[in-house]
């Protein structure tokens, strides 16, 4: 059947779409903080057997034809980005594993984007939130507000966040601590730079800055994409000519149907 | 009738056979672990012409009666190696399978793009256990760890399994599943433990060649073409026995 040869090809013009949509996505956010290469991993479809081998003994194989190919995942490349210096006094990165806490209507979400601003609040004090007004958590699951007047906020690369009083003194305000998945694949992207955990909760640690398992907290810097211009534009190649090659072979299997409609010229 | 018909017919469709896994081919060029497929075409069996006149007797010759796909073999030459950069991609350098609890029964796959699933094992993409040689799933319970090239899964240089990799007699005649996997055949022969060394952080790209690929696509139309011009000629020699030596007005 010529037809199941165009459907393969279909396939492959679809899988070679979405390579191309998936590199885009990436080339648009290389200036996004935080974000996250993500790339297609590709798998064949089911197997049609047309000839059966007919003794078990028989050395043959038979003959199965295939039906083209299909995406299995789009998983993300989990590597560290490079650090920018920003100095802005709420760009946070972290260097190493970890991800912060940032709490979306009830659901706690995660993220390594680090742009966090100052969001005052009626009484006079503020919260540390992000760009779109979601809180950070602290490590015993508290939204991280500043008192009113507190001036010098630092943040330790431990995770500790200290502000000076209007009266002077220096305290400490709480401790952020990030989030560690065993497994970074049971994240999911929800857009805004953040993730959903999706995995079982034992799979999911809450891990102090600088300890086992989680990275620094780098005050004044932000961490930047891991996107690799090199590697997203041989992708983007070879994305385009998988793309016209399955469009090619679409081609040749309708000019063999239209030699079939002419035999009887 | 005239026995040409039919086999111009079978070579045309032996070409689409080979349209359509040519197809297959370039649907998965960029498919990690994917293996090409090669078909081998063979004529049916000859047939023996005798002289019908009186007397003479004895045989004319053979006469073809057509092409079939005969076997459909895998080409197992290794795809290129290419870095990525994910410590849950592996791949391996030289010949044999990973093993997976595939949907009946062990599978074999050369398709390295492993992730650990929620519940800390290794595995595909679409969900089936990484199996260590012994069978039994490996569990790093975390991505942050190191393979050694004789396959160790060490996590805080504590093993976690040894990634097991097998080898077959006759990998050619391992039968294709699709989601990138293989099973044996009684071709293939069974699965052998093999050393092969494992990469981390590569995946074995295709190893389709599109250049080879659209050449044979080529190749094949015009096959296809030339099969089809022999079926219209004897179609237009039928044509005129019918309908111009078979006259009987005049």
């Amino acid at each position: 059947m010529i037809e199941r040869a165009m459907w393969a090809s279909a396939s492959g013009m679809w899988a070679a779409r979405l390579q191309v949509d998936v590199t885009a996505h990436n080339l648009a956010n290389v200036n996004t903080p935080g974000y996250k290469a993500a790339r297609v991993d590709f798998q064949d479809l089911a197997y049609a057997a047309l000839r059966v081998p007919v003794a078990p003994a028989d050395a043959a194989t038979g003959v199965a034809v295939g039906h083209g190919v299909r995406v299995a995942a789009t998983p993300r490349f989990w590597h560290q980005g490079s650090l920018l210096e920003t100095g802005a006094t709420w760009d946070l990165a972290i260097d190493g594993p970890g991800f912060f806490r940032v709490e979306d209507g009830g659901e706690i979400l995660y993220t390594r984007s680090g742009q966090f601003r100052l969001s005052p609040r009626p009484d006079g004090s503020s919260a540390v939130v992000d760009a779109a007004g979601r809180p950070l958590l602290l490590a015993d699951g508290r939204a991280l507000v500043l008192p009113p007047g507190a001036r010098d906020p630092v943040v330790s690369p431990e995770g500790v966040v200290t502000v000076t009083l209007a009266g002077g003194q220096r305290v400490t305000v709480g401790t952020i601590a990030l989030a560690w998945p065993a497994a970074s694949d049971a994240l999911e992207a929800r857009g805004d730079g953040l993730f959903a955990y999706t995995g079982t909760p034992d799979g999911l640690w809450l891990v102090s800055p600088g300890t086992a398992g989680g990275g620094r907290i780098r005050q004044g810097m932000l961490e930047q994409a891991n996107v690799s211009l090199p590697d997203e534009m041989v992708r983007l190649l070879a994305a385009q000519r998988a793309y016209e090659l399955n469009a090619r072979a679409i081609r040749t299997a309708d000019e063999m149907l239209g030699l079939v409609n002419n035999l009887r010229a | 009738m005239l026995r040409g018909l039919y086999t111009a017919a079978s070579g045309m469709l032996v070409r689409v056979l080979q349209q359509e896994r040519l197809a297959n081919d370039l649907a998965n060029i960029n498919t990690a672990g994917y293996k090409a497929d090669r078909t081998v075409t063979a004529s049916f069996p000859e047939l023996l012409l005798a002289r019908l006149e009186r007397g003479a007797g004895g045989t004319v010759g053979t006469l073809g009666t057509g092409a079939v796909a005969a076997e459909g073999g895998i080409d197992f030459s290794p795809g290129p190696l290419v870095e990525t950069g994910r410590r849950t991609d592996l791949a391996l350098q030289g010949a044999g399978f990973f093993v997976v609890a595939g949907p009946g029964g062990p599978a074999y796959t050369r398709a390295g793009q492993f992730q650990v699933g929620p519940d800390g094992r290794l595995q595909t993409p679409d969900g089936w256990t990484v199996l260590s040689a012994e069978g039994t799933p490996i569990f790093p319970g975390t991505d942050d760890f190191r393979v050694t090239e004789d396959g160790r899964v060490l996590v805080n240089d504590v093993l976690a399994g040894v990634i097991g990799r097998v080898t077959f007699a006759n990998p050619a005649g391992l039968r294709k599943i699709g989601a990138n996997l293989f099973v044996p055949t009684p071709a293939s022969g069974p699965a052998v433990d093999a050393a092969t060394p494992v990469r981390q952080g590569y995946l074995e790209q295709s190893n389709v060649d599109p250049a080879r690929a659209v050449v044979e696509m080529l190749s094949n139309f015009r096959a296809f073409e030339a099969a089809q011009k022999v079926l219209q000629a004897q179609d237009q020699t039928l044509g005129l026995a019918v309908n111009e030596v078979g006259r009987v007005d005049r």
